[in-house]
C-alpha cells in the first residue's frame, strides 16, 4: 500500500467511484487501476495476476485510520547569533493544540524565529530561495554578538517522545554549509520521511512574501502545488503508468501491423502463384494464422506449382534390392515349375480321378475288364499297382501346385512393385526436360506382358531405364523446387516473423484490452476524481474565506482543477453581487491575500499531516483592519485541534484575541540593546503596565528616575485598560474598526479615552464616574499631572491607586 | 534634580544596563525619561522667546518652537516629542518603538538640547 495518506485517501476515492460505476467495470480493470496508483511493480504483478489489490470500499474508520499520522507539535524554538536575534533567545511554546500570538515590530526579531524553525525542518528557507538571496546571504549572521549561529527546534511528537533538530555553521561557514544534528526517541538520527513529504506538502510554515507570491507564480504553479497536495500527483502518475504499459503491450499490436503492410506490399509485386490467396487471408479482420502458417512452407500450395514440383521431387522408385529380390524369387519359382515339366498338373489331377474312380468300380464290383481299353483286366494286382501309382500321382500334383503358386506370388510381387510406380502427375505449368523420358520409362514399366514367366525379364529390362530417367527427373524437380522456394524466402521469412508477433499480440490481448480499460477510465475520471478529491480542501478554504471576507462583495465558489499541460489552473470561481466571476480577476490586493490563506491553511491544516502545528509569519501585513477579527475566530476554530502560532508586527490579532473569548496566549517579541530579543508575556497589557509600575517602584532605581517614569506607566495602563473597554464595546456592537482605531488616535488625552471607553464621547464630563471611588481620581491625576510634572505622591500609594482603579476600569461591563 | 542632561543620561543608562528584561520594559521606561527631558527643553527654549508658558500645553508650545525656532531645535524636538510620545501611550494596534528608536529619539532630544 502506498505510504502518503494522501494517496490512501486517494485510492479510497478511485474504489469508491470504481464500485459505483453503472455497469461495473470488469474485476481485473478494477484491479489494475488501482494497483496503476501504487507503483510500476504493483501494476506489472496485477497484470501477471501475482498482486491482487483490494478492490473492495473500506469502511470510514478504516479509510480515517490510514489518513491520520501521529501528530507533532512545537516545543519551542531557540535562537542565537543567527539574523535579527543575538544572544541565544528561546521562543517557547506549549505543545498543544491552541493559539499562540507572537507580537513583535518589524525588526524585533520575530520573523528570524520563522526563518530559523523553516530551516531547522527544512535545511532551506524561503527567503534564501526567493527574494534577494544575495543580500540575506550577507546579513544571515547576527552582527551585535560574536555568538555562533545556532538554531535548536524541540518538537513533541504523540506517542512518541521529543524531537531536537540543532543546526549549527562552522566559523567563517556560508549560509548554506549548516549542518544539522536530530535527536529523536530511540536515538534516530533520521527525520521521519512523510515531515519530508508533509513539509512540502502542507507546508506548515507560511510567511507574509510567500503568501504574496501564491497568486504571483502564475495559475500551474498554484495547481500544480494543489494537485501535489491532494495526492493528484498520484492521479496522473498512475494514468502515465497505464498509458506507458498499454503502449508496451501494442507495440507488438503496432508491429504486426507495419510488418503486415510490408508482406502486403510485396505480395502485390509477387508473381508467386500464392500471392493472391496469401493477401487475401492476411487481409481478413482476424487473419486465420494456422492457414497463414501453411505460406511459410510450400505446404499450403497443394494443388499448385510447388506442390507438383515438391510430388515429382519424392522418391516413388521400389528400393532396387526390392526389385532384384523379387525377380530372382521369381525366376528360381519359374526354375523350379519348368523341372516338373511333362505333364501338366490338371492331366495329372484328371487321371487321378479316374484312377478313383477305377478302384471303386473295383472295389464295388470285384475284378472286371478295364472299361476304358477293355483288354486289361482290373483285379487286385491291378489294384495295388493303381493304388501304387496314384499316391505317386498325388505327391507330384502337390510339388506341381507349390511350384505354380510359388511362381503366382513371385509374379504377384513383382506386379505389384511395377504398380507402386505411379503414373506421374498433371504437370500444367511445370516445364521439366527429363519429364518426358520418365513418363516413356515408366509406361514401358508398367506395362509388362501377361505371362508371369516373361515378368522377371521384363522387370530386368526395364527397371534401369525407370530408375536412371526417374533420378533425373527428381532432381531437376528439386532443384526446380529450390529455386521457387528461394524466390518465395523473403516473404515466407516476414510471414514467420509476423506470425510470431501476431502469436504475441493473441497472447496478449485480453492484457491489452484490460490495461487500456484501466487508462480510458482512468483518464476519462480524472477531473471528477481531482475534484472529488479537492472538495474537502475547497469547502474549508470556502469557509475560511467566508470569515475573512467581513465587507468584501466577493463570495468564493467552486475550487477547480482545470485544464492540462500549459492549460493548467486552478479555477477560483466567484460571485460578485450576484454575477458569477473569476475570484482572482476581481479581488483586491488584500483580498487577495485573504484568500491565499484561505488556500493555504486547510492545506497545512490537512489530516493527513504528521505535523499539528501551523507557523504563520505575519499574515495581516497587507489584511484590510476590518477582516482581523473574522481572522482571528478561524485561528481560534483551527487552535481547537491545531497548534497555531501567528506572528505579527502589530498589536491587532493580540488585540482581537484578547477582546474576544478566544484563548489564546499572547507573547511580545522585543530586541534590546546589541540585539538582545527578549520574549515577554502579553496577555493583559493593562496588568503588565501595573506590573511594570510595581517593579519600578520597588526597584532601586534612582527615585527621580521612578518619579519620572511611574505616572507614565500608569498612564499607559489606564489606557490600556480604556482601550481593552472601548474596543471590547466598538467591536462587539460591530461597528467598523477603522472608525474605532482613528477615533481613539485622534484623542490623545487620558481622560478623552476614558470618555471613548465608558460612553463612546471622548468630551464627556467624567466627573460621574471620578466620584464613583477617590483612587479614580487621584489615578487620574498622576496620570494627567505626573506624566509632565512627575510623581506628587509616594511610588507604592500609585501603584496601589493605579491597581484599584484598572481592576474598576476591566469590570465596566462591554 | 530632574535636569534634561540628568534625566537623558538616566534614559541612556537604563538602556545600556543590563537589567532582568522581564520585570520592566527598558525603552519604555527611557522613552518616558527622555520625553520628559524633551519637554523640559521645550518649555525652557520657549520661555526665552515667548516669556512664561506655565499654562501652555506640549503640543501648543511645540507648534511655536516649530514656527520660532530657526535654529532647527523646534523640528528636532518635534520629531522627538511626537515619536517619543508612542512609546508612552497605548496606540490602538501599534506596539511600542523598539531600542533602537528609542535610542535615536534620545540622540534627537540631545541635538535640541545642544542647540539651546
Amino acid at each position: 500500500m502506498p505510504e502518503n495518506p494522501a494517496d490512501t485517501r486517494l485510492i479510497s476515492l478511485v474504489r469508491s467511484l470504481l464500485n459505483r460505476e453503472s455497469p461495473p467495470q470488469d474485476e481485473r480493470v478494477r484491479g489494475l487501476v488501482l494497483a496503476a496508483l501504487e507503483d510500476e511493480q504493483r501494476l506489472r504483478a496485477a497484470l501477471e495476476g501475482s498482486h491482487t489489490p483490494v478492490t473492495a470500499e473500506e469502511t470510514e474508520d478504516d479509510t480515517r485510520q490510514h489518513t491520520t499520522p501521529a501528530g507533532t507539535f512545537l516545543r519551542g524554538i531557540e535562537v542565537g547569533g543567527f539574523r535579527g536575534i543575538g544572544s541565544r533567545t528561546r521562543l517557547p511554546l506549549h505543545p498543544a493544540p491552541g493559539l499562540t500570538i507572537v507580537a513583535g515590530r518589524n525588526g524585533s526579531g520575530k520573523s528570524s524565529f520563522t526563518e530559523a524553525l523553516e530551516l531547522a525542518l527544512t535545511g532551506n528557507s524561503y527567503r534564501w530561495s526567493t527574494a534577494r538571496p544575495a543580500l540575506w546571504k550577507e546579513n544571515w549572521r547576527n552582527v551585535h554578538q560574536d555568538v555562533s549561529p545556532t538554531v535548536r527546534v524541540d518538537l513533541a511528537e504523540e506517542s512518541a517522545g521529543d524531537t531536537r533538530i540543532e543546526v549549527a555553521w562552522p566559523d567563517s561557514g556560508k549560509p548554506e554549509e549548516h549542518r544539522s544534528t536530530v535527536r529523536r526517541p530511540e536515538e534516530n538520527p533520521e527525520l521521519p520521511p512523510e515531515w519530508h513529504r508533509a513539509l512540502e506538502l502542507n507546508r506548515p510554515i507560511l510567511s507574509y512574501e510567500e503568501l504574496g507570491n501564491l497568486f504571483e507564480a502564475g495559475p500551474s504553479k498554484l495547481h500544480d502545488a494543489l494537485a501535489k497536495l491532494v495526492g493528484l500527483e498520484q492521479l496522473s502518475e498512475g494514468t502515465q503508468r497505464l498509458d506507458t504499459l498499454a503502449k508496451e503491450l501494442s507495440a507488438a499490436e503496432k508491429q504486426a501491423k507495419k510488418l503486415r503492410g510490408e508482406l502486403r506490399d510485396d505480395l502485390d509485386h509477387s508473381e508467386d502463384e500464392r500471392a493472391p490467396e496469401l493477401r487475401k487471408l492476411l487481409g481478413k479482420h482476424k487473419p486465420d494464422l494456422e492457414a497463414i502458417g501453411g505460406f511459410v512452407t510450400d505446404s499450403a500450395a497443394s494443388g499448385g506449382v510447388a506442390a507438383r514440383l515438391r510430388e515429382l521431387a519424392e522418391p516413388v522408385l521400389p528400393e532396387q534390392a526390392d526389385i532384384d529380390s523379387s525377380v530372382n524369387q521369381l525366376r528360381t519359382a519359374l526354375g523350379e515349375a519348368a523341372e516338373l515339366v511333362g505333364d501338366s498338373v490338371a492331366g495329372a489331377e484328371q487321371r487321378s480321378a479316374l484312377l478313383h474312380r477305377a478302384l471303386e468300380l473295383h472295389r464295388e464290383h470285384g475284378d472286371q475288364p478295364c472299361p476304358v481299353c477293355g483288354q486289361a483286366t482290373l483285379d487286385a494286382e491291378w489294384s495295388s499297382r493303381a493304388r501304387q501309382r496314384l499316391d505317386e500321382d498325388e505327391q507330384w500334383i502337390t510339388v506341381a501346385r507349390q511350384a505354380q503358386e510359388a511362381v503366382r506370388r513371385g509374379a504377384e510381387q513383382l506386379r505389384s512393385r511395377i504398380a507402386r510406380v505411379p503414373a506421374l502427375p498433371d504437370t500444367a505449368g511445370v516445364e521439366l526436360e527429363n519429364l518426358e523420358r520418365a513418363r516413356r520409362a515408366r509406361e514401358r514399366w508398367a506395362t509388362p506382358p501377361e505371362r508371369d514367366g516373361e515378368l522377371a525379364e521384363h522387370v530386368a529390362a526395364t527397371h534401369p531405364e525407370l530408375v536412371a530417367a526417374f533420378t533425373e527427373l527428381r532432381e531437376e524437380a528439386a532443384a526446380r523446387l529450390a529455386q521457387y522456394r528461394d524466390a518465395w524466402s523473403p516473404i515466407a521469412e516476414k510471414l514467420t516473423n509476423w506470425l510470431e508477433v501476431m502469436r504475441e499480440v493473441r497472447s496478449k490481448a485480453q492484457d491489452l484490452k484490460d490495461v487500456r480499460g484501466a487508462h480510458e477510465w482512468l483518464r476519462d475520471n480524472t477531473k471528477r476524481l481531482r475534484n472529488e478529491h479537492l472538495r474537502p480542501l475547497a469547502d474549508h478554504a470556502r469557509r475560511i474565506w467566508s470569515r475573512l471576507r467581513q465587507q468584501s462583495n466577493v463570495d468564493l465558489g467552486a475550487i477547480e482543477l482545470t485544464g492540462n499541460g500549459p492549460q493548467r489552473k486552478v479555477a477560483l470561481h466567484a460571485d460578485v453581487d450576484g454575477a458569477e466571476s473569476q475570484a482572482l480577476g476581481v479581488m483586491s490586493q488584500g483580498e487577495l491575500h485573504a484568500l491565499a490563506l484561505a488556500l493555504f491553511l486547510p492545506r497545512a491544516t490537512m489530516d493527513q499531516s504528521p505535523f499539528r502545528f501551523v507557523v504563520l509569519d505575519d499574515p495581516v501585513q497587507a489584511m484590510d483592519p476590518a477582516k482581523v477579527d473574522g481572522f482571528v475566530q478561524v485561528l481560534a476554530e483551527l487552535a481547537q485541534d491545531r497548534q497555531v502560532v501567528v506572528f505579527s508586527h502589530d498589536d491587532r490579532l493580540a488585540d482581537s484575541a484578547r477582546r474576544s473569548n478566544v484563548r489564546a496566549r499572547i507573547l511580545e517579541v522585543q530586541r534590546g540593546r546589541n540585539s538582545e530579543v527578549t520574549v515577554v508575556n502579553s496577555d493583559s497589557p493593562a496588568h503588565s503596565y501595573v506590573s511594570e509600575a510595581r517593579a519600578v517602584a520597588k526597584s532601586e532605581l534612582d527615585p527621580s528616575v521612578r518619579e519620572a517614569v511611574l505616572p507614565g506607566l500608569c498612564r499607559m495602563a489606564v489606557e490600556a485598560a480604556a482601550w481593552e473597554i472601548y474596543s471590547a464595546k466598538r467591536f462587539h456592537n460591530g461597528q467598523d474598526r477603522d472608525k474605532a482605531e482613528r477615533l481613539w488616535t485622534e484623542h490623545k488625552r487620558t481622560r478623552a479615552r476614558i470618555g471613548l471607553a465608558l460612553c463612546g464621547d471622548p468630551d464627556i464630563d467624567l466627573d460621574f464616574w471620578l466620584e464613583g471611588y477617590p483612587r479614580r481620581r487621584h489615578t487620574l491625576g498622576i496620570c494627567a499631572d505626573g506624566t509632565h510634572e512627575g510623581l506628587k505622591c509616594s511610588a507604592e500609594e500609585a501603584v496601589k491607586s493605579l491597581q484599584t482603579t484598572i481592576d474598576d476600569l476591566l469590570r465596566e461591563p462591554r | 534634580m530632574n535636569t534634561p542632561e540628568n534625566l537623558l543620561g538616566q534614559a541612556r543608562e537604563l538602556l545600556d544596563h543590563e537589567w532582568d528584561g522581564t520585570e520592566w520594559s527598558a525603552p519604555r521606561m527611557a522613552a518616558l525619561l527622555a520625553r520628559r527631558a524633551a519637554e523640559a527643553i521645550l518649555r525652557t527654549t520657549c520661555e526665552k522667546y515667548c516669556g512664561r508658558v506655565d499654562r501652555v500645553n506640549n503640543r501648543a508650545l511645540l507648534i511655536i518652537a516649530v514656527q520660532v525656532l530657526d535654529d532647527g531645535t523646534g523640528v528636532l524636538l518635534e520629531r522627538a516629542w511626537c515619536g517619543l510620545s508612542r512609546a508612552c501611550h497605548r496606540h490602538a494596534f501599534e506596539l511600542a518603538p523598539p531600542e533602537s528608536e528609542v535610542r535615536e529619539l534620545i540622540g534627537l532630544v540631545e541635538r535640541a538640547g545642544h542647540h539651546r
